[in-house]
């Protein structure tokens, strides 16, 4: 391998496989979707943790959606994991501290790294198509239709607290932001939760993973 | 499980390790997954024709039916009455039901019919029957979405791939607000959803074995597109717009 590209990170490789003409691997695309799965269980687990503190304002409803969606996050992970995926880093950096101190901050960042997951299994779904595995892109529907379900939840907990006005539900079609799965990494890392300057965490973040509420946990 | 490790991180022959990642490595997974469903024949004959068909038919349908809940509950008919939050939300819902058909149509998408039954009355008075079963109805759409991936990938039909994921994903947020209008807390409380049906064309029999389709168990009957009008007001990303995927299999 030139030693040009054995110096870069697993995330810029992604993102340089991703840039060209050719289709990302199956591989590849399991372990960027991992590596957002994992962001998104330890990030959730240390807002969590901020909320139990009294750091972070989130009433009991919420907290009880946000450990479901935590739990669901893991059961992603697990599944992708179990395939074989590896993330590209367990270690996360959170860009903004008033991320787990501010409510408005924090549901409407958390919103958009819904509509991120979803855009990029979007995006893993076509990739999956052209490579010829349907089954492959079932799984990635099935994945990202629960991700859509936390996009609206978030807006609903966020129009109740007057952070957001409209209705919870106001897209007729999920957003398309990426051409490939290695733009979502791009896109990570460009909000800051990869290879950011903020405070790092690492996965699972603190607390147990609770799954009360949550069935079906495989596809 | 020791062969789908050597298979995925086979770092010896890059081609090998790209065909087996694409082909038999990605089968391997599914069955490791258990994630093999469908029998070999499931949507090998279903056209893309049948499916925009029968998906155009439910969004239909969904614009009916919500078209006439809140028909019904702005004359007062469910106790207790629908908050007037959960109505708004309805309306915006029976607008993304509509956009949705409009895609379905403008790609080629007939109406199988036009006309549909409601078999349990309680479904436009009790607003428990009704949330229960617009979550059902919406865990069937998206199921059935997910059936038609299978001959849309073999039909290489990437556009309709695209933007149907792009509505069903949509379908979802719906069921997340009829399950949170239910009562079920956490509303979000499942971690994948359900894959229902192996053909879209299950799906449609589905819908007429509960006679929404055909009437077989009598009930109100209703038309496309029920009573009021539409009101897209505060909806968005109307069309399935945004990149699309265009790349070359290695």
């Amino acid at each position: 391998m030139p030693s040009a590209v054995a110096a870069l990170t697993p995330l810029e490789l992604s993102i340089l496989n991703g840039g060209s003409a050719g289709c990302e691997s199956v591989r590849d695309i399991i372990n960027i979707a991992a590596t957002a799965e994992a962001l998104a269980v330890t990030f959730l687990g240390v807002a969590l943790e901020s909320a139990e503190n009294g750091k972070l304002a989130l009433n009991a409803e919420h907290k009880q959606a946000l450990r479901a969606a935590r739990a669901e996050e893991q059961a992603h992970y697990l599944f992708l994991t179990g395939a074989g995926a590896r993330p590209l880093t367990t270690t996360f950096t959170v860009p903004d501290p008033k991320l787990v101190t501010d409510v408005p901050t924090f549901l409407k960042t958390l919103i958009v790294l819904e509509e991120a997951f979803v855009a990029a299994y979007l995006a893993a779904a076509q990739e999956f198509g052209i490579l010829g595995q349907p089954k492959l892109v079932q799984i990635a529907l099935a994945t990202a239709a629960v991700e859509a379900e936390h996009r609206v939840a978030l807006r609903f907990f966020a129009i109740e607290a007057g952070v957001l006005a409209g209705l919870p539900n106001d897209i007729a079609f999920e957003k398309s932001k990426f051409a490939s799965v290695g733009e979502a990494a791009a896109a990570l890392r460009e909000l800051g939760f990869i290879d950011g300057s903020g405070a790092h965490i690492t996965y699972p973040g603190p607390g147990k993973i609770d799954y009360t509420g949550v069935k079906h946990l495989k596809p | 499980m020791n062969e789908l490790k050597t298979m995925v991180s086979a770092q010896f022959s890059r081609s090998a390790l790209l065909k087996s990642a694409g082909a038999a490595g990605a089968s391997l997974m599914l069955a490791q997954m258990g994630f093999m469903r469908a029998t070999a024949s499931a949507g090998e004959t279903e056209g893309v024709q049948e499916i925009l068909d029968i998906l155009a038919t439910n969004e239909a349908f969904g614009v009916t039916l919500v078209g006439t809940v809140l028909d019904y509950a702005m004359h007062g008919a469910y106790s207790p009455a629908i908050p007037h939050k959960v109505l708004k939300v309805l309306t915006g819902v029976r607008a993304q039901e509509q956009f949705h058909l409009d895609f379905l149509t403008r790609a080629g998408g007939h109406l199988r019919t036009d006309t549909f039954y409601l078999a349990d009355p309680k479904l436009l008075r009790d607003p428990h029957t009704l949330f229960t079963d617009l979550v059902a109805l919406e865990d069937a759409a998206i199921a059935a979405v997910m059936a038609s991936m299978l001959t849309f990938t073999r039909e290489r039909r990437f556009d309709l791939l695209k933007a149907n994921f792009q509505f069903a994903t949509e379908e979802a947020e719906h069921r997340l607000l009829a399950n949170h209008a239910l009562g079920t807390r956490p509303a979000n409380d499942l971690a994948f959803q359900p894959a229902l049906f192996d053909t879209v064309d299950e799906f449609y029999a589905m819908l007429k074995k509960k006679g929404i389709i055909g009437g077989g168990l009598g009930g109100k009957k209703i038309t496309y597109p029920g009573a009021g009008q539409i009101d897209p007001d505060n909806v968005i990303y109307r069309t399935p717009g945004g990149p699309a995927v265009a790349c070359t299999p290695r």
